[in-house]
């Protein structure tokens, strides 16, 4: 059913796609990234990780390596504060558990954190941690989530200070479970079951910027972090809680970032860099190398889902089960949400009085995991769609048509929403928007479903290289409901031009361009007259932080109603010149205009109110916080072609139709899902982190971790389908997630139609694919 | 001991050790625009031209430049600002994301433009392989490549 | 990086900079072309780099039926390179592409490729299949053939004080084709999971020359000489084709990598050595076997 798209307002600023307004930075090359500054008598800090993947720390001696020249401090566990915290940046009280210390007297991974040398340069640091002298007692140590659970594994959190752990002596991190209406009872009721087991794989979010963080001491001696973070204001509070001290002795700001995807939505090098900077009283830099930013950064999360869904001959479901289990890797941060978030945006998508989600998330001594575009949902729409195509072959349906039958509406809503939130109960989230089917049909026709498959059903059953087709529908959410927060300051200046101060995140995404539009719909101006300053946590209110497709939603919202509140102390002022009622009055094109065709250019109005008359700064700020997370829907069908003798897998063509409400900028929204697509295809078929027997990653460089460069992605279409959300700023819904999630089951659905072999375990590299025909055969 | 290079058309000496690899001269003498990605020659983002050839930066040596023509992005506006076709499509096209790759994009597109004023999609995509991009998908880039192709036939053909 | 080093030697002659690299007076010097993303092992322990970039090591050259590489010409220039464009019908050009980014070809030579031994790329996989010569100067100078690099028996290295100049082959000529095959995980990767390089000359319906060698996911690119042989004045089918593959897996030691497991090279050797002779016959004959 097609949303009609009629808009309670008309686009100015919002729906067009103007330059970057920090664009001419990037392209010139004059954009200040986090190395891009020279502080003066810099120290260089490196860190030294372990050479084992599970172990105790009996002694560390670092007399030689301080005797180095050069050498300025050594940090190790003997001489910084023990605090039990998470890494991850979350919202306090984090649903994470309490188990990372700065330096701990166990290693649970290899690279996990073991010493941290500081000196004059970056090659006498890496001398130093080659001088120091390290005596481990070597653990037994466990890879396999299945065998880390079971009785008599190695126990990874044995340390009595950590909190929140759920098992610990069966290495369970997070667990959650709940149940809707009576599954066993569904699946007896239904015609027939389909049950199976998907996994997926390690992988690294690879921002090309590694995780870099420059600390010093400003001319007051508080502590600056200058880092590549997607979360300044839970940076500063986590920074704080390690180092003891209040809040308000540090400044995070975030400069341009190459690249997050989640990996940056952790405090990894923060606490080292204030310390350092605390005892030293010199400025110092920590930056990752890239193999460091492969073992001892974070990871996507390997993920076991195993679905079982009760089927009726009409084609409707009587239950749905999931079972997850993940890894969580050294440290639990992110576990327990990342864990429900596999069912909350896909348990609810399709309709179904009995469903039931398990999982645990555990511990292994293998790089931890952590946030990482799609955030669970990944792993759970590779399970779910695939559940789909095989249950609408064994019905004998086209696979579009039994999607469309059960997918959630516009006007509907959903229990699991309530039941199964972020690591707890959630909230109501009635759907308002939803244009799923128009991107289903648009994405359709714009591949050739209907032909294709018909082509492709009448193949040569020997012909070597087949082709299929296939697709995949998805659902995200747009923030976190009830906890996300985001504020927003703005003000005007003589010529009429703003300054817009947020808290906002915007890491490459272009948010402070998107937030700049909304703010110059409300106040009928262009873009260049908005400038932007974000995420520095002294100078810009409040924001939670980049994640969870929270900011064009969430951060929007607050930039509209600050906006807003400009807009009126404008109106008021023009009201007081004009002498005519507010109420006839509107912000248009840099004017106030009334109904009686008078008009005041803003100059006039914003001059009058700093220095002719009744004067004071003309201003707004607001917060937002939304109690619904409205989801973004998406389509996305794949075309591959199967070389079957050797199993090589090319896609050769894909299709993408997103419904995020009202594109605010069309060209950013799509750049978010053509990279998010060709992620999610670079997952699908060629990326994974290869450990040996000592839990050692083999593939820590670009030149053996393979990832899709130009020669090897596909022709990608975007397809923007526009609906109006109602809680969204001008109708917006967030996007930045969701596509990521379409390639991993729409690649396997057409890898099964091409050639009959349902990839259960990514990526498909070609000897997987070979395997699975073999065994077919 | 000291580099002699002409960079974005400034002859310049800078103090150089023999085991200087080119980014590290380049970085230390400010030209920021070239960036650290993996320090193994194995994504680009360091990418410079050398004597109109992109290379990585991070595995030149940097006294292996002595004498030669050394382009990074600093150098491909006009000295009043003006925008190169390049960067001005990349701006129009949306091809910047996080900016970090956009540098080593555009010079490999400026290798390739130098060569081949006509390029075929193909064409770019083998010019930007060198190139990582998480953030793009190349969509745009690839795009934008193709446009500024255009733009700069069409100025030529004006000017002839 | 590269704590020894002390000097950096632009050396302006072959002579000049043999010399400097024959000195003996507890210097290490140590050949490099420009960078030194395959040869960085190497220069740790070396105490002067001797640049021979501009010794005149740089040409691509065919002559008449004379191939002939200079050790500091780079990958890009043999991708552009319009005689070994035209010739058997561009293997050496899409060899050396398919170290597929333009960037990494631009400062890749083949002299780096052979002090560094990095013997996966494809490029050499295909120099091997046409008997490559190789020149090496150093005290003396010796002609290898680039064989002699990869067999386990005569296994010639070059040392520090040695540089590979020249790189030639005799191209076949007559009714000629040449194929390279491989499977990647990506395009873009320079490490093939297995690369396969047939070059074929035909004489009417019989194969006069036949040369296969398989490289990528083995130690090193290797011959498969038992299987030339089979073909060779044999009159050339797709039976024969077929036969003659299938023997191919046996004739290979593959490794297991973080790319694939040994397996899976046995697994698809056979496949792509029967595509790479039917593509050098097509190529050859103009029509398909």
């Amino acid at each position: 059913m097609k949303e009609a798209s009629v808009l309670p307002f008309e686009k100015e600023s919002v729906g067009t796609s103007p330059w970057r307004v920090d664009g001419i930075g990037l392209v010139t090359g004059s954009a200040k990234f986090t190395d891009d500054i020279f502080l003066k008598n810099m120290l260089h800090a490196k860190i030294l990780g372990s050479p084992h993947a599970h172990a105790r720390i009996l002694e560390i001696d670092t007399e030689e390596a301080e005797k180095l020249p050069g050498v300025v401090i050594i940090l190790t566990y003997k001489n910084v504060p023990r605090v039990p915290h998470t890494t991850a940046g979350q919202g306090y009280p984090e649903p994470s558990p309490y188990d990372a210390f700065m330096f701990d007297t166990k290693v649970r991974f290899v690279g996990d954190r073991v010493a941290c040398v500081a000196a004059d340069t970056a090659e006498i640091a890496e001398q130093a941690l080659k001088l120091i002298n390290v005596k481990y007692e070597v653990l037994p140590a466990v890879f396999d989530v299945r065998e880390a659970v079971k009785e008599g594994a190695p126990v990874i959190h044995d340390e009595p200070d950590a909190d929140g752990i759920h098992d610990r002596k069966h290495n369970i991190a997070a667990h959650y479970d709940v149940e809707i209406g009576k599954v066993d009872q569904g699946l007896k009721e239904a015609d027939f079951v389909v049950e199976e087991e998907f996994e997926t794989q390690y992988a690294q979010h690879c921002p090309l910027e590694p995780h870099i963080c420059i600390g010093y001491l400003d001319e007051n001696h508080r502590i600056v972090l200058r880092t590549a973070t997607q979360v300044p204001w839970h940076c500063r509070r986590i920074v704080a809680q390690c180092l003891q001290i209040p809040v308000n002795q540090i400044r995070v700001i975030k400069p341009r970032i190459g690249g997050g995807f989640g990996a940056k939505q952790e405090i990894i090098l923060e606490d080292l860099c204030a310390l350092i900077t605390v005892r030293t009283r010199r400025p110092v830099k920590i930056e990752m190398t890239r193999r460091e930013e492969f073992i001892a950064s974070r990871t996507r999360d390997p993920s076991i889902v195993k679905m079982t869904i009760g089927v009726k001959k009409d084609g409707t479901f009587t239950a749905m089960d999931q079972r997850v289990t993940s890894w969580t890797g050294g440290y639990g941060t992110h576990s327990l949400t990342l864990l429900t978030n596999v069912g909350s945006k896909t348990l609810p998508f399709y309709r179904c009085k009995n469903v039931r989600f398990w999982g645990d998330s555990v511990y292994t001594n293998t790089p931890v995991t952590g946030a990482y575009r799609g955030y669970g949902a990944t792993q759970g729409a590779f399970a779910i769609e695939q559940m789909m195509d095989i249950i609408a072959e064994k019905l004998n349906i086209d696979p579009i048509e039994l999607r469309k039958k059960n997918h959630i509406q516009k006007g509907e809503t959903n229990p699991v929403f309530s039941a199964l939130g972020e690591g707890k109960e959630g909230h109501e989230n009635p759907i308002e928007s939803c244009g799923l089917d128009e991107c289903i049909d648009r994405a359709a026709a714009a591949i050739g479903w209907k032909e294709k498959h018909r082509m492709y059903a009448k193949r040569d059953p020997n012909a070597r290289v087949k082709r299929g087709i296939g697709l995949a529908c998805l659902m995200q959410g747009s923030g976190i409901a009830g906890i996300d927060m985001a504020s927003a300051r703005i003000k005007m200046n003589e010529d009429g031009s703003f300054n817009l101060l947020m808290g906002a995140t915007d890491l490459g995404t272009g948010s402070d361009t998107v937030l700049a539009q909304i703010a110059g719909q409300v106040l009928g101006v262009t873009v260049d007259k908005i400038q932007t300053y974000s995420s520095d946590t002294d100078m810009t209110p409040f924001d939670k932080g980049a994640y969870a497709s929270s900011t064009t939603y969430v951060s929007g919202g607050a930039v509209k109603k600050a906006a807003e509140a400009c807009r009126d102390k404008i109106l008021k002022v023009a009201a007081e010149m004009l002498k005519e009622d507010v109420a006839n009055l509107r912000c248009e094109k840099a004017k106030v205009i009334s109904k009686s065709g008078k008009e005041v250019p803003y100059t006039n109005i914003i001059n009058r109110s700093l220095y002719g008359q009744n004067q004071f700064q003309i201003e707004g700020e607001a917060s937002h916080i939304s109690y619904v997370s409205p989801p973004p829907f998406a389509a996305h069908f794949a075309e591959v072609e199967v070389d079957t003798e050797t199993g090589k897998v090319r896609v050769l063509d894909y299709v993408c139709a997103v419904d995020c409400g009202v594109a605010i900028n069309p060209k950013l929204a799509e750049g978010q899902m053509e990279g998010a697509a060709l992620n999610g295809l670079s997952y699908a078929l060629c990326e994974e982190m290869v450990f040996d027997e000592r839990g050692r990653m083999l593939n820590p460089s670009f030149f053996d971790y393979r990832l899709f460069t130009t020669v090897d992605a596909p022709k990608i279409r975007t397809i923007l389908v526009e609906t109006y959300e109602p809680t969204g700023p001008f109708g917006a819904k967030s996007i930045a997630e969701i596509g990521i999630n379409g390639p991993l089951p729409a690649v396997a659905n057409a890898i099964y139609d091409a050639c009959g072999v349902r990839m259960l375990k990514a990526p498909f590299t070609p000897e997987r694919v070979l395997n699975a025909l073999m065994a077919k055969k | 001991m000291s580099l002699h290079v002409t960079v974005n058309n400034e002859s310049k000496d800078f103090p150089c050790q023999p085991t200087d690899t080119l980014l590290d001269i380049l970085r230390r003498e400010g030209y920021s625009g070239v960036k650290v990605g993996c320090s193994n020659g194995d994504c680009g983002i360091c990418a410079v031209l050398l004597n109109g050839r992109t290379v990585n930066s991070c595995v030149v040596l940097a006294k292996h430049c002595e004498n030669k023509t050394i382009g990074t992005i600093e150098g491909l506006s006009a000295k009043d600002g003006t925008l190169h076709p390049l960067q001005k499509a990349f701006l129009d096209e949306g091809g910047a994301q996080c900016g970090f790759c956009t540098p080593g994009l555009i010079l490999s597109a400026k290798e390739l433009l130098d060569e081949n004023p006509t390029p075929t999609d193909a064409d770019v995509r083998e010019a930007l392989s060198g190139v990582i991009c998480r953030c793009t998908g190349y969509v745009k880039p690839i795009a934008a490549v193709l446009t500024a192709a255009a733009e700069m036939r069409n100025a030529a053909g004006a000017k002839s | 990086m590269f704590a020894n080093v002390q000097e950096y030697y632009h050396a302006t002659s072959l002579r000049d900079a043999l010399k400097k690299l024959m000195k003996n007076d507890g210097q290490v010097p140590v050949p490099v072309t420009g960078a030194f993303h395959l040869i960085s092992s190497k220069l740790r322990a070396a105490t002067c780099l001797v640049d021979i970039s501009a010794v005149d090591l740089n040409y691509v050259k065919v002559e008449g039926k004379k191939l002939a590489i200079g050790g500091a010409a780079t990958f890009q220039q043999i991708v552009a390179s319009k005689e070994l464009t035209e010739a058997l019908n561009g293997l050496l050009p899409k060899a050396a592409q398919a170290y597929s980014t333009r960037i990494q070809r631009n400062m890749t030579t083949l002299q780096d490729v052979l002090f560094g031994y990095a013997t996966f790329f494809d490029l050499l996989t295909a120099l091997l299949a046409l008997d490559t010569q190789v020149t090496v100067q150093g005290k003396q100078k010796r002609v290898v053939p680039l064989a002699s690099f990869f067999s386990k028996e005569n296994r010639a290295i070059l040392s520090n004080s040695e540089i590979a100049v020249d790189f030639s082959a005799k191209l076949p000529s007559g009714d000629v084709g040449a194929s390279l095959q491989r499977v990647a995980l990506t395009d873009g990767d320079a490490v093939a999971i297995l690369n396969v390089v047939a070059v074929l000359k035909m004489t009417g319906k019989k194969c006069s020359e036949a040369r296969i060698a398989v490289g990528g996911g083995l130690p090193a690119p290797v011959r498969l000489t038992a299987l030339e042989q089979e073909l060779t004045d044999k009159p050339l089918d797709a039976a024969l084709v077929e036969s003659v593959s299938a023997k191919a897996a046996d004739l290979i030691q593959p490794v297991s990598d973080v790319r694939g497991s040994a397996q899976y090279r046995k697994q698809i050797c056979g496949v792509l050595v029967r595509r790479a002779l039917a593509e050098a016959y097509q190529f050859a004959k103009g029509r398909s076997l």
